[in-house]
């Protein structure tokens, strides 16, 4: 048996206190200087990679650029970003990335009619939020093609269980009949599926397969047919080629990659038939440069007032509420009683009925950090102190007071996944805002240290927890579990920004409601919001190429008021979004 | 939708509901004679991790009480039974006694006296649960949501090394009553290492071990699903060298991937499809309820040995805070709640507890014997293994990080004694012996050697010592 002697201690907290220095020469110019090219950053907490995360210090020299006072070619940038060839050469793309499970659930339903599970009861595990978009472009895991693979056969199932469109293919003995519904089920489907018409080499290698194959009768001919075309790579890959390059080395995308990137951003799903035909028949390619953003804006504008799923999700993710039904969100039960298995998905569908509330009531930016409305229903009435109860299931929106509210912030889902099972976290709670509103990231903390021997507001834990844990507390007046538990409300917090350096090293922001000025005065805060929308639209993180597209759509969308549901808009103007680079 | 809508439903075999193994070797016999030939295993082959919550009732628990270190041949004097053999509770080593009903004294090594107390400081959440957890798996090593290096991933690595192939670690939770399943249950890892969520719903663990693709069995006859898949993957081949083409360099790396995955799946269903026609999925009977989930989980497990399909399981028996309520499987009319009776200090209620605390030993134990019947090399499936039944606290009601025990089955391979009981002093601080060194040993049984592994757990507690009174040759 080996010596049982203890741990000096002192040794340790020389350990511990060698680590945190470190962290303190980390701090604040780590903070500012923290590269998105560094690529090894990891955040604290979530236990997500911030592989590529853009630093706070890029948003500085997005705000920086060009102070010239020059116009772009969209206009004067409020920040007088004059893009030249030289700064507007986005970043470097791939030409085939996977599509989200997101979008295989929601086309799949859409094409063939089916209702399909949850994503958590057919993928084996669930994508992340934005942070984790620098892993997107990665070839699908192969348990997740597992999945669609045995998702394929149920499909396949479903559509010999609903075979009243091809009943005269059913009843008919005629063989070529028969083999002529099959072609034209490949094509059809297969069309909707690839985002583009399947040409006669393809059609005709899946007619020699599926008749090759033991599948005899006409139904199972059907069934192979959709399980293949399901996990054809042409459906579960986008590849954007685009045109012959420019002097730049940039390339317009085509009709069709144009059309899926607007779809997939927009409504979460594969383009309609209608999106295809415009697309096929080259409408946009055909415009004049002045009148072809002037297109792209009506058609998306309208693609979203008809279904805003795409962006719905966007800010689903852009929160984390996506994550809540990916791992087990668990509260102590002992302590909150009203707490139940369901309450994550209640609050994530709250989430989604605010995010969905903003978005049809036109609000903006402002309104995003800074409204006292809250959709609440019966499951979701014990998180609030209300005057009177909400009995329904359908959601009532609510006036809430902007003393203890301020938008999305304080939605009890983004609350509840920061916080631990009984104990609130400052931490976590102060490092969504930090990472999701302003888009800085920190560095980790030390490794050896003991959560109940430390005091975070001195040195040298204070170095980097002066960041965080303030704008937590403002939040402090909720429960583990994301309940309003207290009207007192502690009065001053400060905190440093680096949107606000002017020599100090922390400003107050008093209050809670100080916290949502704050914010929704902050152009860190605004640009961070349409970053994250970039890497979701374009399912990649942006590097120093793609700046002036950024901060040319955050500049149109502060001309108009920066309304949420102008982002497809906007950021389907830019280049970034039109062409690619590779 | 029924996810295994290509599951074949198989006779239910009840093998852990009280069956003979007698009655278990005669239904495994088409496996024997694959499984005979089998090498001998001088390092452990086989390792199967199960975890408790809520921790025990040292005094009906434990064979001795005293205040001092004990080497002893674990028999069945030790344990709790009167002069005919009938169990009386009560007693010391009361809980312990179903090893000795099933026949395991000379393979089983019981520990008493790990502690937990250095380690679960490492961790930030305060509750000694999440504590426990984390020292019994890792060592300590749970940071900012993320395990590093749990002792389980070494022994998945080294079995990688050594076999040449992918052999996918087993998370099984049976317990969906628990609370705090964040942390607790929250245990398994990707090949990354990084956690991958805990899969709730025993069709998903099945799935997870056998695959997707199960194929059916056709009494000789092709399974049609084989026949799909391979004109699916025919075809997705065809159309993704079409695609190489398109994309350029560019896309390569990707592409090169979905083919590699597309070959791997191609191997794995045809592997299925091969075992299918020797090697029996288990049977499942999803009653969704905690004991019948058990017993489901157990049987596949036991399959997924058996075919081969993984040498490495984690099984999460009961999770902290469980509320599972128990009555007739401890001999109550009555329903008492696991995690409440745990905080018990009455001694109606203790008695209660400790018959909990056999039920859990039984259920391992029945486990144990199962392998212990089927022969593998020289011996058997059981002694080429490490069977470990890791609780999270020792005394219950106390939430105590000391005095844990932990319940070694299996001698693995020619590395432990078995046949033990090492006692390591119970109390906090004094005397005991680190979780870690335990850890260690059971990667050193299963071959991973220094140039590997020089310490498991947290830099700071982790002493880099063995534990050498399990070992054989000590």
């Amino acid at each position: 048996m080996g010596s049982k002697s203890h741990i000096d201690k002192w040794l340790l907290v020389f350990a511990v206190c060698f680590l945190a220095l470190s962290c303190t020469s980390a701090s604040y110019n780590n903070l500012k200087k923290i590269s998105s090219k560094s690529g090894n950053t990891k955040k604290d907490g979530t236990g997500e990679s911030s592989d590529n995360v853009i630093s706070n210090e890029n948003t500085k020299d997005i705000e920086d650029g060009g102070r010239d006072g020059s116009t772009d070619k969209n206009g004067e940038s409020k920040l007088g970003l004059s893009c030249t060839p030289d700064n507007d050469n986005l970043g470097v793309s791939n030409t085939v990335r996977h599509i989200s499970q997101a979008i295989i659930i929601n086309s799949l339903e859409d094409i063939f009619s089916i209702n399909l599970p949850l994503q958590e009861d057919l993928f084996s595990s669930l994508e992340g939020d934005i942070a984790d978009l620098g892993q997107a472009n990665l070839a699908i895991e192969q348990i997740k093609l597992e999945d669609i693979f045995n998702i394929s056969q149920d499909v396949g199932k479903h559509v010999v269980d609903n075979l009243s469109d091809f009943s005269s293919c059913t009843n008919s003995s005629q063989a070529s009949e028969q083999t002529n519904c099959i072609t034209d089920f490949v094509k059809n489907k297969g069309r909707l599926l690839f985002r583009r018409s399947l040409n006669d080499e393809e059609v005709q290698l899946y007619l020699n397969e599926i008749n090759g194959n033991a599948a005899s009768s006409f139904t199972e001919k059907l069934s192979l047919a959709t399980s293949q075309l399901i996990t054809d790579p042409n459906f579960l890959y986008v590849v954007e080629i685009g045109g012959d390059p420019d002097s730049n080395g940039l390339r317009k995308l085509s009709d069709l990659e144009l059309i899926t990137r607007i779809s997939h951003m927009t409504t979460g799903k594969n383009p309609s038939d209608e999106l295809l035909t415009i697309a096929e028949n080259e409408t946009i390619s055909k415009l004049k440069d002045d009148e072809r953003n002037k297109y792209i804006e009506e058609l998306v504008k309208d693609i979203v007032t008809k279904n805003p799923d795409g962006l719905l999700t966007f800010f689903m993710r852009w929160s984390s509420v996506a994550r809540i039904s990916q791992m087990p969100l668990e509260k102590d039960e002992s302590m909150f009683e009203f707490w139940s298995d369901e309450s994550p998905k209640h609050l994530s569908i709250q989430a989604r009925e605010f995010f969905e509330m903003l978005l049809d009531e036109g609000k903006d930016f402002k309104s995003l950090y800074k409204t006292n409305k809250v959709p609440i229903n019966q499951y979701t009435q014990s998180f609030y102190s209300l005057d009177q109860a909400y009995n329904q299931e359908n959601f009532t929106i609510v006036d809430v007071n902007d003393k203890y509210y301020q938008g999305v912030i304080t939605l009890p889902a983004i609350i509840a996944l920061n916080n631990k099972s009984s104990v609130q976290s400052e931490v976590h709670n102060g490092l969504w805002v930090r990472e999701r509103v302003f888009c800085e990231i920190l560095p980790n903390p030390p490794v050896a240290i003991f959560d109940s021997e430390i005091d975070r507001t001195k040195p040298p834990c204070s170095s980097c927890h002066k960041f965080i844990d303030d704008l937590g507390l403002a939040l402090h007046h909720f429960n583990a579990a994301g309940q309003f538990s207290s009207d007192k409300l502690p009065a001053e917090f400060k905190a440093t920004f680096l949107d606000f350096p002017s020599g100090e090293d922390s400003i107050n922001f008093g209050d809670l409601k100080g916290l949502g000025d704050l914010i929704v005065n902050s152009d860190t805060a605004k640009t961070c919001l349409s970053q994250q929308f970039f890497r979701y639209s374009l399912n990649r993180m942006e590097d120093s190429g793609d700046y002036c597209s950024i901060n040319t759509m955050v500049s149109n969308l502060e001309k108009k008021g920066y309304q949420l549901q102008d982002l497809p808009v906007e950021i389907s103007k830019i280049r970034a979004f039109q062409y690619i680079r590779y | 939708m029924n996810k295994n809508i290509f599951k074949t439903p198989i006779t239910r075999r009840c093998l852990l509901n009280g069956m003979s193994s007698a009655t278990l070797s005669l239904l495994m016999r088409p496996l024997h004679s694959a499984l005979a030939q089998g090498e001998s295993a001088v390092h452990g082959k086989y390792f199967i991790n199960f975890f408790i919550g809520n921790g025990i009732v040292p005094d009906y628990f434990y064979p001795d009480n005293g205040d001092n270190n004990i080497v002893a041949p674990l028999t069945k004097d030790l344990l709790s039974f009167g002069a005919n053999g009938e169990e009386i509770r009560r007693q010391s080593g009361y809980s312990l006694n179903p090893i000795a009903n099933h026949g395991l004294l000379d393979k089983t090594t019981v520990i008493q006296g790990l502690q937990y107390v250095d380690v679960g400081k490492l961790y930030e959440e305060g509750s000694n649960h999440a504590k426990g957890a984390v020292a019994a798996f890792s060592g300590g090593t749970y940071r900012n949501n993320k395990w590093v290096h749990p002792t389980l991933e070494h022994i998945l690595f080294r079995h990688q090394e050594m076999q040449n192939e992918s052999i996918g670690p087993i998370l099984i939770t049976a317990d969906p009553t628990a609370i705090n399943r964040n942390l607790t249950t929250y245990y398994s890892w990707n090949l990354d290492g990084n956690p991958v969520a805990y899969l709730k719903g025993v069709d998903k663990v099945f799935n997870s071990v056998f695959g997707n693709f199960n194929p059916q069995d056709t009494e000789g006859g092709e399974d049609p699903l084989i026949g799909r898949l391979e004109s699916q993957i025919n075809l997705n081949l065809e159309q993704i060298n079409r695609l190489k083409k398109r994309v350029g360099k560019q896309g390569l790396e990707y592409i090169d991937a979905h083919i590699e995955h597309l070959v791997e799946i191609e191997r794995k269903f045809k592997l299925l499809a091969e075992q299918a026609k020797t090697c029996e999925s288990p049977s499942i009977m999803q009653e969704n309820n905690y004991f019948s989930d058990v017993e489901d989980i157990m049987s596949i497990l036991l399959s997924s040995l058996q075919c081969g399909r993984s040498n490495i399981a984690v099984v999460n028996l009961q999770g902290s805070g469980s509320d599972t309520i128990y009555g007739r499987q401890i001999g109550s009319n009555d329903g008492f709640e696991h995690h409440k009776t745990s905080h018990s200090v009455a001694s109606t209620e203790l008695d209660i507890f400790s018959r909990m605390n056999h039920w859990g030993i039984d259920a391992v134990a029945r486990f144990a014997k199962a392998l212990d019947s089927i022969p593998d090399g020289n011996g058997t499936m059981l002694d080429n293994s490490i069977v470990c039944m890791s609780h999270e606290l020792g005394r219950g009601r106390g939430h105590d990080l000391y005095n844990v025990p932990h319940i070694i089955f299996g001698k693995a391979g020619e590395q432990y004694k078995g046949g033990q009981y090492l006692k390591y002093g119970d109390k906090a601080g004094k005397g005991g012996i680190s979780v870690t060194e335990l850890l260690l040993s059971h990667c050193r049984a299963m071959g991973i050697g220094s140039e590997k592994v020089q310490k498991v757990g947290d830099e700071s507690v982790a002493t880099g010592e063995v534990i050498t009174e399990l070992f054989k040759n000590s």
